[in-house]
């Protein structure tokens, strides 16, 4: 006969099931009642037509997202607390980037050029009303709010260098880049940059423009470009396209949409595309965290975000205790919502 | 010996991973692993046991609140009435994966105070609660007829055969019920933590890790978290499980 | 004072299983019915239980139908719950009746000799043990009758043999009416004070036989010898007679 092992089974049995219950129940309690403390803010990570849903509804209290999603939220009633131009004068954004190897130098003189075409005609006033209604097209939003939106992003030909490495230390200080430019083989910080921002490209258009107003550059065969669904920032090649900027510098134009800008960083590491509109956020980040190899050769927009608010928020110490949304750690974005935590005194919890 | 064979294969390919340029070392990783056990990455600023505990709760609320209905329900499908009233509605849903919940519970619960963690509680709910009423009610169903044949022999009535024969019966059932919904259900929770945000979690972690770039360490640091949790839970089940002298090894 | 069986008959499908039974049972008497393995003996039993129900033909109990409170029934195998302890399985038996007396299961416990086996699981006792555990279950309910189905057909021969006298002796402390099914005949011989023939499917009775030996009985005494001589015949008489 064998002796008894686990005699004791139903007690046991009843007692775990019983214990498993409470637990269960306590845990309800625990994880439904997340506290808040002053002087912190919580801060969520959000896309940003979620943030739009969520603001609405209450759950958040501010966000910081590009346009047009601000002017989003103003036609719903909400206020622009500050402008990224306010927080942060010429801040970069989004920016024209190419795979190395991926193009060559007739390649990028025909993007450039293309690109810088369309930025010309967006900031002529004569094509006011051309350009909205291209905006409204290419974002499918209405007139109005476009209009609205347009005001605030400052579409450029070339990024400002300098606020490009202001945006570096803050990713450097934050250590979120987890790789320093050396281990790239860069021998400092300056040659990465003078690497890494591409300008000679775009002086040489400019200097044929400025010769010859109707410069063309040669032909190129064709270009894979990434861009991003309906940002608005993107505007420049939408008007590229319809303008035929771009059909008459390549025999072939592919375009492909992607949802964000770490989808497109993706797709330059898979060589499925040759160049590409993007944030400069994840440009950087994965140019140096995750080494693919890119080169920026344009800007497309300074500026063009903005912190939305609930009504009683008028400085940034009002945000203590709040919940706030950014579109993901180390963009622009979350530098921009930062900083202004930082000037009311406000830690992030 | 065979473990120790084992685990040394896993870490030569591992290693020949490394080698070739597609993996992290596995020193490396560990490091980074023993690292994020107590120091939070400076993105999120939380360490990987704060994220574990964070989808651990919301794994226990949800499934525990899916557990509280399937054991009932599950027993109760020892009645045939009941049986045919609930069976052909739950098999319609069943076969609906947890993740496909996910768009729709996000717009069900954007209304309550905590939408998001409402939302993924519901996902493992959904996640927790088909696999574990599948078993226990199969359990149920199951109750050797010998039993209740011996139960009407002394004139026990069908509240009595319920209570004195199906529940006990059942109860190895319930336990396997219980961790099949757990394994589920923390399935579940991970990749709702992936699709939307909730400011801490696993999923979460490994998610912003991702974007952020630069971070497969992180990112694997966080697999074998889930693994390691995932693993834990279901092994001290099995455990439980086996203390049952009748139950039948057959079932999963 | 007897238990009737009147002209039972069933059928499960196509399948005709009783055709016809009828016998009587004198109270505290002990009865075996042989006959084949699967010529419905088990059935048979069941009806009289009371959880399966005749086609045809009633079961009557001093003058009206037997209900389920005059039975207590022991099983072929020895169906305990393997949840429950010794004890347990002892209680179950009463809490189907709406009984809770933990003293008299435990001593009944003690009257087939299982004190200080209580708190086992079926598990840990032994095949002869657990049969035991069985019969107490069967008999803590206080039945007027006691069914028992071929209970020691899966024990050793030897503690098969042992079982037999050990259930006599506690048979003959209160004399209650048992049904004892068995196909073997050494062991009806042995133990019944009258034995109920029945034929291959569909089952009849073909004789039923007044065993006439004082207890205990000897398997080596002429008279034991003769009975089980005549009662083998008689299933090998019908077995090979042509099917109706």
């Amino acid at each position: 006969m064998k002796m008894a092992s686990g005699k004791k089974i139903d007690k046991t049995i009843y007692f775990r099931g019983i214990s498993i219950l409470l637990l269960a129940a306590l845990l309800i309690a625990a994880s439904l009642s997340g506290c808040t403390t002053k002087n912190t803010v919580n801060l969520v990570k959000l896309s940003p037509p979620d943030m739009l849903e969520q603001i609405k509804l209450g759950k958040i209290d501010a966000f910081v997202a590009w346009e047009p999603f601000p002017s989003k939220a103003v036609e719903s009633g909400f206020k622009v607390f500050m402008t990224s131009k306010d927080i942060w004068p010429n801040h970069p954004c989004c920016v024209v980037a190419y795979k190395i190897g991926k193009a060559d130098d007739k390649t990028l003189r025909a993007l450039v050029w293309a690109h810088v075409k369309a930025t010309r005609f967006i900031k002529n006033p004569e094509n006011r009303d051309k350009i909205i209604e291209y905006a409204s097209e290419f974002t499918g939003l209405d007139k109005r709010t476009v209009s609205i939106a347009l005001q605030n992003i400052k579409y450029v030909e070339y990024p400002d260098e300098k606020e490009f490495r202001h945006y570096y230390e803050f990713l450097k200080e934050s250590k979120i880049l987890k790789k320093s430019v050396e281990e790239l083989g860069y021998e400092s910080e300056d040659s990465f940059f003078n690497d890494f921002l591409r300008k000679d490209i775009y002086q040489e258009v400019i200097k044929k423009l400025d010769e010859n107003p109707n410069y063309v550059p040669e032909k190129a065969s064709s270009i894979k470009l990434g861009y991003i669904t309906g940002d608005l920032h993107h505007l420049a090649l939408y008007v590229a396209l319809k303008e035929g900027y771009l059909n008459q510098v390549f025999d072939k134009v592919e375009l492909k949409q992607f949802p964000n800008g770490v989808a497109i960083m993706e797709a330059f590491r898979l060589g499925e595309l040759d160049a590409a509109y993007l944030g400069g956020a994840p440009a950087t980040l994965k140019r140096i965290n995750d080494g693919i190899e890119i080169r920026i050769v344009a800007g497309v927009n300074n500026e063009g975000s903005a912190i939305i608010v609930m009504g009683d928020v008028s400085k940034p110490e009002d945000l203590a205790g709040k919940t706030v949304a950014i579109p993901g750690f180390g963009t622009v974005q979350d530098f921009l919502m930062r900083k202004v935590l930082a000037e009311g005194g406000l830690t992030v919890k | 010996m065979r473990k120790a064979q084992s685990f040394f294969l896993f870490i030569s390919a591992w290693y020949l991973l490394s080698f070739l340029n597609v993996l992290p070392y596995p020193h490396t990783t560990a490091i980074t692993f023993a690292t994020l056990l107590v120091e939070g990455d400076p993105v999120l600023g939380k360490t990987i046991i704060e994220h574990s505990i964070s989808s651990i709760l919301r794994v226990v609320t949800g499934s525990g609140i899916a557990f509280l209905i399937s054991i009932p329900l599950g027993i109760l499908m020892w009645y045939e009435r009941v049986y045919s009233l609930f069976y052909p509605i739950l098999e319609v849903l069943r076969p609906i994966p947890p993740l496909a919940w996910i768009p729709l519970s996000y717009i069900l619960f954007a209304s309550f105070p905590n939408p998001t963690v409402f939302a993924q509680i519901f996902i493992v709910f959904v996640g927790a609660f088909f696999p574990s009423f599948v078993t226990i009610s199969d359990y149920a169903r199951n109750t050797p007829s010998e039993y209740i044949e011996l139960a009407e022999v002394f004139g026990g009535d069908e509240m009595k055969i319920l209570r004195r024969v199906v529940i006990p019966y059942s109860i190895p059932g319930i336990i396997t019920g219980i961790r099949v919904g757990l394994g589920v259900g923390w399935m579940s929770i991970i990749a709702a933590e992936m699709i939307a945000t909730s400011g801490s979690g696993i999923g979460y972690f490994i998610m912003v890790m991702y974007e952020v770039g630069g971070r497969m360490p992180e990112i694997i640091s966080g697999m074998a978290m889930i693994g390691i949790i995932g693993y834990g839970m279901n092994a001290i089940l099995l455990k439980l499980e086996e203390r049952f002298p009748w139950h039948s090894k057959s079932r999963t | 004072m007897a238990l009737e069986v009147k002209n039972v008959k069933k059928r499960f499908g196509d399948l005709n299983v009783l055709d016809g039974v009828s016998f009587t049972v004198e109270d505290g008497n002990f009865a075996c019915i042989v006959g084949e393995s699967g010529c419905g003996k088990t059935t048979l039993l069941k009806i009289i239980a009371g959880i399966e129900r005749a086609d045809e033909g009633e079961i009557i109990y001093n003058g009206r139908p037997v209900k389920k409170e005059d039975i207590g029934y022991v099983f072929q195998d020895d169906r305990l719950l393997p949840w429950r302890t010794a004890l347990g399985n002892i209680q179950f038996a009463m809490e189907m009746r709406g009984i809770t007396d933990k003293e008299k299961a435990k001593s009944y416990l003690e009257l087939v000799g299982l004190k200080g086996f209580e708190s086992y699981y079926p598990h840990q006792l032994s095949g002869g043990m657990r049969q035991r555990v069985g019969i107490c279950r069967a008999l803590v309910v206080n039945p007027e009758i006691l069914l028992m189905d071929e209970p020691f057909a899966s024990l050793d021969a030897q503690t098969r043999n042992r079982m037999q006298m050990e259930l006599l002796k506690i048979w003959d402390r209160d004399r209650k009416t048992v049904i004892f099914v068995t196909h073997s005949i050494d062991e009806a011989v042995f133990l019944a004070d009258k034995i109920v023939v029945l034929s291959k499917r569909p089952a009849r009775v073909i004789d039923v036989v007044d065993i006439d030996i004082e207890r205990p009985r000897d398997r080596t005494d002429e008279k034991f010898i003769s009975y089980r001589r005549k009662i083998m015949r008689c299933l090998s008489s019908i077995n090979h007679a042509p099917q109706t």
